[in-house]
């Protein structure tokens, strides 16, 4: 970042992993004025170097350790399956570079700690891509509760449902050795913006999920998490890749407390056209949560305040941990103070 | 609406409780005051003395319907419902809502088949009035859901938040329901949400406008029809005792 001015405000990104979130990342960083893209590493060669070509000659590597050993690298965007996020981590946080790390932060409670003391230690930004808190219906609930508009909150719904968008058997967010399991994979975006918006500590999960899809399903694509909180609140998440119509498409937050409701029903954005083929809703058009969600990051690299705390991605990882044990033993799970 | 008109005495309502607007708008009812000449009993009773009015109009031969809560202990409700049984007069809770426009067209597409086999189902019922109990709000969320799936409840999980209640309901079939139930100034949600292997169903009970009563109207007809055919109602005390069992026995540990 460093320049002969004394200050250059771009921002060399190295991005890891060339799968279908690293495009919406890479869009991003291809937006953002103030970032550059420095290079992409994908563990197969030839899909680093097709990412390469397909983003302007970016140099490319099949080695971490050599590419953040690049010049112009001040910064990674990580975008590799669940599994690999620790090991990445502890590179990036060694090679000294700041880290925007997709969700989960890691797959395990003590890997997610380990990462956020490795960036604390050496003063870098490590934020995990919990993109949901840059949506607009996110940051507008956020916003009202924060206002006042229910009181103190009593009961957080959100629901987000939808069908099966995983290609087959081989995906790898299939195998809950490869991603935790589905409550770590998507069920983390629920439980931490369900944690901010309440704005209460968890101090418990109960939890069911079901194998809608396919019994041999190895992960649950139907989640429901309930969390408690320490001032006797609690929020419903619904996680579903299990719906039919596979097509569906529905997000639902309904908020009640002592002075007041807030509901986002799933039909107040959408519109309704009434065409020849029949009638369909005409879904609005959603605020890019990836660019601001790269634009706040890159405020937090450069000294800015950091709206998503590590600790606060690490805190997703516990409650979904949590999740998943009471779904296994079919009871509570107190989560430690 | 045919057939006799039925004497129907409301006790512990107010001029202006719903109930006694749906009586008195009513084709096949007849508001009285006086115990003797009443057919029909609608007991709202304080809770504490509402087992004890319900046990004596039903020793007294009347058909009856009661408000909410049945009794506070489940073997009290119970006992009342065997009464009720024995007696053989209509006896029924007042849980209007399955008779809601919008939730006896989703009950009959369920039924039908149309989104498959259930497996799912969310309610929620939100009310502005910030007297109400949870608990007595909880007994009518139940029992539409009970009505709803079509399956009886096995076991229940409970948070109290005050002036919310979540329910967490296990079915047969390892059909699960999640109820939250309470108050919030200026609330106004009611709906029910049905996942099923084939599709999915989303019941706006606020819904349609025209609707408000239309819910207790349903209810007295059944009522009327159960007295004056003889045919079995389709909801009786049974179903007020298995609404308090489920409030009653939640686990919370």
């Amino acid at each position: 970042m460093e320049s002969s001015s004394g200050y250059n405000p771009r921002v060399g990104v190295l991005v890891v992993g060339t799968g279908a979130i690293a495009e919406l990342h890479l869009a991003a960083v291809h937006r953002h004025p103030d970032a550059e893209l420095a290079g992409v590493v994908d563990l197969v060669p030839a899909r680093a170097a097709a990412a390469a070509r397909a983003n302007g000659g970016a140099p490319w590597s099949a080695d971490l350790a050599e590419a953040l050993a690049w010049p112009g690298v001040d910064a990674v965007i990580a975008c590799a399956p669940n599994d690999a996020h620790a090991e990445i981590g502890v590179a990036v946080a060694a090679a000294g570079k700041h880290l925007l790390i997709e969700k989960p932060l890691a797959t395990t409670v003590d890997d997610a700690h380990r990462l956020v003391a490795a960036f604390a230690e050496r003063g870098l930004i490590l934020t995990a891509a919990h993109t949901h808190r840059h949506y607009e219906y996110a940051r507008s609930v956020h916003a009202a509760i924060a206002a006042g508009a229910v009181g103190l909150p009593r009961l957080i719904r959100l629901s987000v449902l939808g069908g099966w968008i995983w290609p087959d058997w081989r995906a790898w967010v299939l195998d809950p050795a490869k991603s935790g399991g589905h409550e770590l994979h998507n069920g983390v975006h629920l439980l931490d913006l369900v944690t901010w918006w309440m704005g209460d500590r968890p101090t418990r999960v109960f939890a069911r999920g079901r194998k809608q899809t396919a019994a041999e399903l190895e992960i649950h694509d139907y989640l429901e998490l309930v969390v408690e909180f320490e001032g006797g609140g609690v929020a419903v998440c619904e996680m579903s890749r299990g719906h039919r119509p596979a097509t569906l498409g529905y997000r639902d937050v309904l908020a009640v407390g002592d002075g007041g409701s807030l509901a986002v029903p799933w039909d107040a954005a959408a519109s309704v056209l009434f065409g020849e083929s029949g009638t369909a809703l005409l879904p609005v058009a959603e605020s890019d949560g990836f660019a601001t969600q790269l634009d706040a990051w890159l405020t937090a690299v450069r000294g800015g305040p950091d709206p998503m705390p590590a600790a606060e991605a690490a805190l997703a990882v516990t409650l979904a941990v949590a999740a998943r044990r009471s779904i296994a033993d079919g009871v509570p799970v107190e989560v430690a103070a | 609406m045919t057939g006799p008109t039925l004497r129907a005495r409301l006790l512990g309502l107010t001029e202006q409780h719903p109930y006694v607007t749906a009586f008195r708008s009513h084709p096949g009812f007849r508001v009285v005051t006086g115990d003797d000449e009443a057919e029909v009993v609608f007991v709202a009773a304080p809770l504490a003395d509402r087992p004890r009015t319900v046990e004596a109009a039903i020793k007294a031969g009347k058909h009856v319907v009661v408000h909410g809560v049945l009794a506070e202990d489940p073997d009290d409700a119970a006992a009342i419902a065997a009464l009720a049984r024995d007696q053989g007069t209509v006896c029924l809770p007042d849980y209007h809502v399955r008779f809601q426009p919008a939730v006896r067209a989703a009950r009959a597409a369920v039924a039908a088949g149309r989104i498959g086999l259930p497996w799912n189902l969310q309610g929620d019922l939100v009310s502005a009035d910030t007297d109400a109990r949870p608990q007595s709000l909880a007994v009518h969320a139940v029992d539409t859901a009970r009505a709803l799936v079509g399956l009886p409840v096995r076991a229940v999980r409970t948070h109290d938040a005050g002036s919310v209640l979540l329910l967490l309901l296990t079915h047969d079939h390892g059909v699960t329901s999640t109820l939250a139930v309470g108050h919030a100034p200026g609330a106004d949600t009611h709906r029910y949400r049905i996942s099923g292997s084939h599709g999915m169903l989303d019941v706006d009970a606020s819904k349609p406008a025209w609707a408000g009563g239309a819910s207790m109207a349903g209810l007295l007809t059944e009522l009327h029809t159960a007295v004056v055919t003889g045919r079995p109602a389709e909801l009786s005390l049974d179903d007020a005792v298995e609404a308090q069992r489920v409030i009653t026995e939640g686990s919370t540990a």
